[in-house]
């Protein structure tokens, strides 16, 4: 029975696939609201003269670089309750966490790239101004370091996307599982096709907001 | 205005400074020359703070960037002290090292404005500035837009923004061709005859004859030769200044 058979059929389909929508929205948001400021920190403390915390820093990007982020998302919902006493075992909260911790990892070395391609001039330059190390950083690395980092860092926030199907290894009803259960149930393969045109718009969103963003920052070079 | 007394530094092996001493007075224009590697630049570098020496004493307005302490090594205040201390010294560096972010204008105002000056008179001091070095016309373009020589000229009006008792300059014309050179240096002896302070590193000979009040020689370390330009670079120069002056191009 193709989801095609009748307008019923297909307005069903496409219900379930936009409610799954919703949900792959929430977790790509919440991922981008605390992953991107969390590399940042990650970045500092990679970028720490005081030894030992860079080599933790290093560590936690390791593991996050490089287990499988599906593995990642089963470790923190199985662990997070037996951590924080109390805690009902939310698997929407146990992906958001994950999804976060992994991603911060990968833009903290995006951030550390960008950051460490500066000229050292700059520094030098602010620094005879007057300066302090925070305005330094502020005004004058941070602005020219997210320059250069917009196309990796959209390479990242693309893969999100797609990756928020991972959710679905803990049971969140995410846009990919919406679509693996309407094809399972009606025996064919389109809603898979129907969903992968989804994912394919909401990058196309992502795309064009990247390019505005990089025209929006081309006044100086 | 500034004292320097026997500083020594060294970068891994190669000692850069091996007890160097110098001194500025107030209105005084100081050309340091040498051969490249000498540590010159290595020299200014310490004395605007970019870097620390290991042993000996700058004192800046007669405040202690840092101090030899007993064993002879070099103590540096917090920070926050350090910048206090380096506040009335300007840099302009051989690179510009503009912000290539900001406006020609904004790079003069921005700290100025972090100093806690109100942003229109930080804009009035720019715009006199830029009119000054003859820039009025770039206020709002962006450094990528400016050729060398006007970029060195934005720099040196960058650093004039905040006033500077002391003004020195990192080999200004090394990165310019013979032209821009020349614009660069117009500028230069336009603040000389002003009787501002100024420290030079320079590798132009004929400008540090023509501008200074002392010429700095600068070799493997030390200080060679020192003294007014008509005698150190005059006919009865010392052997190490006509060695140098032979092996560099008039």
């Amino acid at each position: 029975m193709s989801p095609f058979a009748s307008p019923a059929a297909l307005g069903n389909l496409l219900a379930q696939l936009l409610d799954g929508s919703l949900t792959t929205l929430r977790i790509f948001a919440w991922t981008l609201v605390l992953s991107l400021p969390l590399g940042l920190i990650v970045a500092l403390g990679r970028l720490s003269r005081r030894r030992w915390l860079a080599g933790l820093v290093s560590f936690y990007i390791l593991i996050m670089r490089g287990t499988p982020l599906m593995l990642q998302i089963i470790t923190v919902h199985f662990i997070l309750p037996g951590i924080i006493p109390g805690m009902r075992i939310d698997r929407f909260v146990s992906t958001i966490v994950a999804f976060a911790l992994n991603y911060a990892a990968y833009f903290a070395e995006i951030y550390r790239g960008g950051i460490q391609s500066i000229p050292v001039g700059q520094a030098e330059a602010a620094r005879v101004l007057g300066f302090t190390r925070a305005q330094t950083f502020l005004r004058i690395i941070l602005p020219q370091t997210l320059k250069r980092i917009l196309q990796p860092v959209s390479n990242e926030v693309i893969t999100l996307v797609k990756d928020t199907s991972l959710a679905t290894v803990i049971a969140v009803g995410e846009l990919f599982r919406a679509a693996k259960n309407e094809s399972s149930r009606t025996a064919s393969i389109e809603p898979l096709f129907i969903a992968g045109v989804f994912y394919l718009l909401m990058n196309l969103v992502v795309t064009c907001f990247f390019h505005w963003s990089e025209k929006r920052l081309s006044y100086y070079q | 205005m500034l004292r320097a007394e026997n500083l020594y530094k060294r970068f891994d092996d190669l000692a850069v400074l091996n007890g160097v001493s110098l001194s500025v007075t107030r209105g005084e224009v100081v050309a340091i020359l040498g051969a490249s590697g000498g540590g010159k630049s290595t020299l200014l570098r310490c004395l605007t703070g970019l870097e620390r020496v290991e042993r000996g004493g700058i004192a800046i307005g007669g405040r202690a960037l840092c101090a030899a302490g007993p064993d002879g090594r070099a103590v540096y205040p917090h920070e926050k002290i350090m910048r206090q201390v380096l506040r009335p010294v300007g840099l302009v560096f051989q690179g510009f090292n503009l912000f290539p972010h900001f406006s020609v204008l904004r790079n003069l105002t921005e700290a100025q404005v972090l100093l806690g000056r109100p942003q229109r008179d930080a804009r009035e001091k720019a715009l006199a500035l830029l009119h000054k070095v003859g820039l009025s016309d770039k206020a709002d373009q962006y450094p990528y837009q400016l050729s060398g020589g006007q970029s060195q000229r934005v720099a040196i009006a960058r650093a004039l923004a905040l006033d500077p008792d002391l003004l020195c300059f990192d080999e200004p014309t090394s990165a310019l061709d013979p032209r821009l050179t020349q614009e660069v240096l117009g500028v230069i002896r336009a603040l000389a005859a002003e009787r501002r302070t100024m420290l030079v590193v320079t590798h132009e000979v004929q400008f540090a004859r023509e501008v200074s009040d002392r010429v700095i020689l600068m070799q493997d370390g030390v200080v060679l030769d020192e003294g007014t330009p008509d005698v150190v670079l005059g006919k009865d120069a010392s052997l190490a200044m006509r060695s140098f002056l032979g092996a560099e191009p008039q």
